[in-house]
């Protein structure tokens, strides 16, 4: 299968698992987990935009200007991981998967916008984007103190 | 050109306004100039965010010409770059100015929140203003790691790893490591990348807790990102400058800096320490997960292995009987790489734990970073400019102005940043609108020699519109 | 523990010879100049000297301070007495009197934001020190031997008060 194959494949996959409220919206998960899920959801997209839109290693470049949506998105899709609508969304088996496909979507933006202007640097925007979105597992929404 | 003239000029047009602020501060701490406490704690967040910002802008305008040169960029995205960081900029001074924000540049959570002498919009206004320069610096780093890596056909390559692993086979083939200059851009921009991503995470999780006071924030969590994006950002604004070290100075001593293994080895140190190296920063916090403490003890020590055996150790060694002849550009180099190591010999002492205890959080921390910063990565700046100008003019500056800009630079900046060293070694601590003794007597010393500066700063820029309006002495450039 | 000024006289000293070396290293034979070939010849050779040097002191630096780290999971205290402190904008609440010449762990947290317990010896340095932090408590683990007033100042900015946010203890 082609490069392109592939990222269509893990897209379709991820948009799948973008479904789990329908069968699932009983589930009451912890901030942190639920973020981590969404990390996961995110690298899904991330990796589609790179693997569909990939330009051969060292090819001309697109604009310039592809950097501002490779940037803008990851920003947003912080936003959209909203710690205290969670409890809203988990009532809310509709809202709660558009969610989960606005949050593929915008990494799935991230690292194409971000392959369009360069190859490669889907995979290092996408990767400071995932670092994000785990990272806020450990306080976004949360604290995990030792007391008081 | 027309870029890199564009950000040099605001950057220390930003530069000269802040070095005004601080020479009230002092002042003030000195008990000379009447400035009410919230007031000082206001203009204080004011010149720190100010000066990193400025320090910043003129080191990407140097480093964004330098990858220019080799690759060729789009000019609109560092205009646009440009508008967040004036936007940001602005953003910032109405929120000091008109609303007296006061929480300072590490605007640490849940400060920002709690307790506070200003209204919510300037909270509003400071973190989105911060955000808009974060936004502009990314967007740069984001160009530029592109271009490299569209141009090298990787980040392996851009990185000189086959150059360095399999050099036989590289050298054979007839190719050549990229330029040390591209090193310094690679690094800062992944780096940058990565900093700026911790930033805007913080930023955001503050932003949200602001609209909505429901989203809890774990403090620990804040504060490692808000250094990890702190101490990088600040940290990366030296090796811009230092980028211009490779340039330059070869033009100084008519000599040529090539890449080495040493160099790109040293290259890669850099990237990783410079991520890793802020956990210095939370010593203090004994909850913090002990390796940590570990690593950032020995990540301290490790950053300094690049500079002082590569580029600061090959600077000298383009200047050791190469015949160079004393100009305010090479002279601002030679002075940069002595700020820098003496700024950093300053920030290893500190970096070690169990001294840590009686430095963190006193004046030695603003007293190594204003020497590598002022008699470091503005140096570098300076001696950028100067090169560029002497060259354009084809003529030096005369003995006098030297040595007027020497002194007051040099020699006011150490009796500028001496107090700083006493009264943090005596356990004054930093950030107090009033200062418990030594420390009033100090922030008097440090006001006259912090004017002083001021005198050859001025020095330094009328000299330097005296050489931008002779003519060009011919295409060269 | 109070080292400040042993600090600032190592700093001065590397400082001083930092810049001397600097110096020499640029006006030395300044007036005959060399070929770059000839200067890094010898250079490199000197670099990798340097190298091994350099790193050698910073392993053995390293090494040298791990037994004075101040953490409660470096420093075995068993018996150890402990006192609560709480910070606040802008006070310390906590015991007046600690008793010298026994371990002593401070449990040190916030009620709003970060601060800085920092304790002054008597003699007027810098003692001992870790941050006060809302949600966290902090275990700082100490033994005072000198008896006397021990002032205590916020060594965190945390707002318009910070520079008059202080207290203090006595050791008896």
């Amino acid at each position: 299968m082609s490069r392109r194959g592939v990222g269509f494949v893990i897209l379709a996959l991820t948009a799948l698992a973008a479904l789990v409220p329908f069968i699932d919206h009983q589930a009451e998960l912890p901030i942190w987990q639920h973020h981590l899920l969404h990390a996961g959801l995110m690298a899904g997209g991330a990796l589609a935009g790179i693997l569909i839109t990939a330009r051969p290693r060292g090819s001309a470049g697109g604009s310039g200007f592809w950097l501002l949506p490779a940037l803008l998105a990851p920003m947003l899709a912080m936003f959209a991981m909203w710690p205290s609508a969670y409890n809203y969304f988990e009532l809310h088996p509709l809202g709660h998967v558009l969610e989960h496909i606005v949050l593929i979507a915008l990494a799935y933006i991230t690292t194409a916008a971000a392959e369009s202007y360069a190859a490669g640097l889907g995979w290092l925007i996408g990767g400071a984007m995932i670092f994000m979105a785990v990272a806020a597992a450990r306080g976004f929404g949360v604290t995990f103190g030792n007391g008081s | 050109m027309k870029i890199m003239w564009t950000y040099i000029v605001a950057g220390l047009t930003i530069f000269g306004l802040m070095l005004l602020v601080g020479i009230g501060l002092r002042a003030s701490q000195a008990g000379w100039l009447p400035i009410d406490t919230g007031t000082f704690y206001s203009l204080l967040s004011l010149h720190g965010v100010g000066m990193i910002t400025a320090m910043a802008i003129a080191g990407l305008g140097l480093l964004w010409y330098l990858v220019d040169r080799e690759i060729k960029l789009d000019e609109r995205v560092a205009l646009l770059a440009f508008a967040f960081f004036a936007i940001g900029v602005l953003s910032v001074i109405v929120s000091v100015v008109f609303g007296h924000f006061g929480a300072l540049w590490t605007m640490l959570y849940p400060l920002p929140f709690v307790g506070t002498t200003w209204p919510a919009w300037a909270t509003g206004a400071w973190l989105m203003g911060v955000a808009l320069v974060m936004l502009g610096f990314m967007l740069i780093c984001a160009q530029l790691l592109g271009a490299i890596l569209r141009q090298y056909g990787g980040l392996g390559s851009a990185l000189g790893v086959d150059y360095v692993f399999r050099r036989k086979a590289f050298e054979a083939a007839g190719k050549h490591p990229p330029k040390p200059q591209i090193f310094a851009a690679t690094v800062v921009s992944i780096d940058g990348l990565i900093g700026g991503a911790s930033g805007l995470l913080v930023g955001i999780a503050m932003i949200a807790h602001l609209l909505d006071p429901h989203v809890a924030i774990d403090p620990l969590w804040a504060k490692n990102l808000t250094y990890q994006f702190g101490h990088t950002f600040a940290n990366l604004t030296m090796y811009m400058a230092v980028a211009g070290i490779y340039v330059a100075l070869p033009i100084c001593t008519k000599r040529e800096y090539h890449s080495s293994v040493p160099l790109a080895v040293a290259w890669w140190g850099t990237l990783v320490f410079v991520i890793i190296a802020y956990f210095h920063h939370l010593y203090m916090d004994f909850v913090q997960w002990p390796i940590v403490q570990y690593i950032g003890e020995i990540s301290s020590y490790l950053a300094a292995v690049p500079v002082v055996v590569v580029t600061v150790f090959g600077g000298l060694m383009l200047i050791h009987r190469s015949g160079m002849k004393w100009t305010l550009g090479s002279m601002f180099f030679f002075a940069g790489m002595v700020g820098w190591i003496v700024g950093g010999s300053a920030a290893i002492l500190d970096a070690t734990i169990p001294l840590n205890v009686d430095l963190h959080n006193t004046l030695w921390v603003p007293a190594h970073f204003h020497t590598y910063l002022l008699e470091g990565v503005l140096l570098f700046i300076l001696g950028w400019v100067f090169v560029a100008l002497e060259q354009r003019a084809g003529s030096a500056s005369n003995a006098v102005v030297r040595w007027i800009v020497g002194l007051g630079i040099f020699g006011g900046g150490a009796i500028f940043l001496i107090p700083f060293y006493v009264a943090g070694a005596a356990g004054v601590p930093r950030r107090y609108a009033v200062e418990p003794a030594p420390g009033p007597f100090w922030a008097g010393i440090a006001t006259i020699g912090a004017l002083l500066v001021l005198v050859g700063v001025l020095a330094a820029l009328v000299e330097g519109i005296r050489l931008a309006r002779k003519p060009a002495l011919s295409v060269s450039q | 523990m109070g080292e400040g000024p042993l600090v600032l006289q190592i700093f001065l000293v590397v400082a001083v010879l930092a810049i001397a070396a600097m110096l020499f290293v640029v006006l030395y034979g300044a007036r005959t100049p060399l070929p770059q070939s000839v200067v890094n010849d010898a250079g490199y050779r000197i670099r990798k000297i340097w190298l091994g040097l350099v790193l050698f002191v910073a392993v053995v630096a390293f090494a040298i301070t791990l037994p004075f780290f101040p953490y409660p999971w470096a420093k075995a205290s068993p018996g150890a007495q402990h006192f609560t402190v709480t910070a606040a904008q802008y006070a310390f609440v906590m015991p007046s009197v600690i008793p010298a010449n026994v371990p002593i762990v401070f449990d040190v947290t916030s009620q709003d934001v970060n601060h800085g317990f920092g304790i002054y010896a008597p003699d007027g340095n810098l003692f001992a020190q870790v941050q006060a932090m809302p949600d966290y408590i902090n275990h700082l683990p100490i033994e005072f031997h000198v008896k006397g007033h021990y002032t205590v100042r916020c060594l965190e900015f945390c707002g318009i008060g910070h520079a008059y946010m202080h207290g203090g203890f006595d050791v008896r």
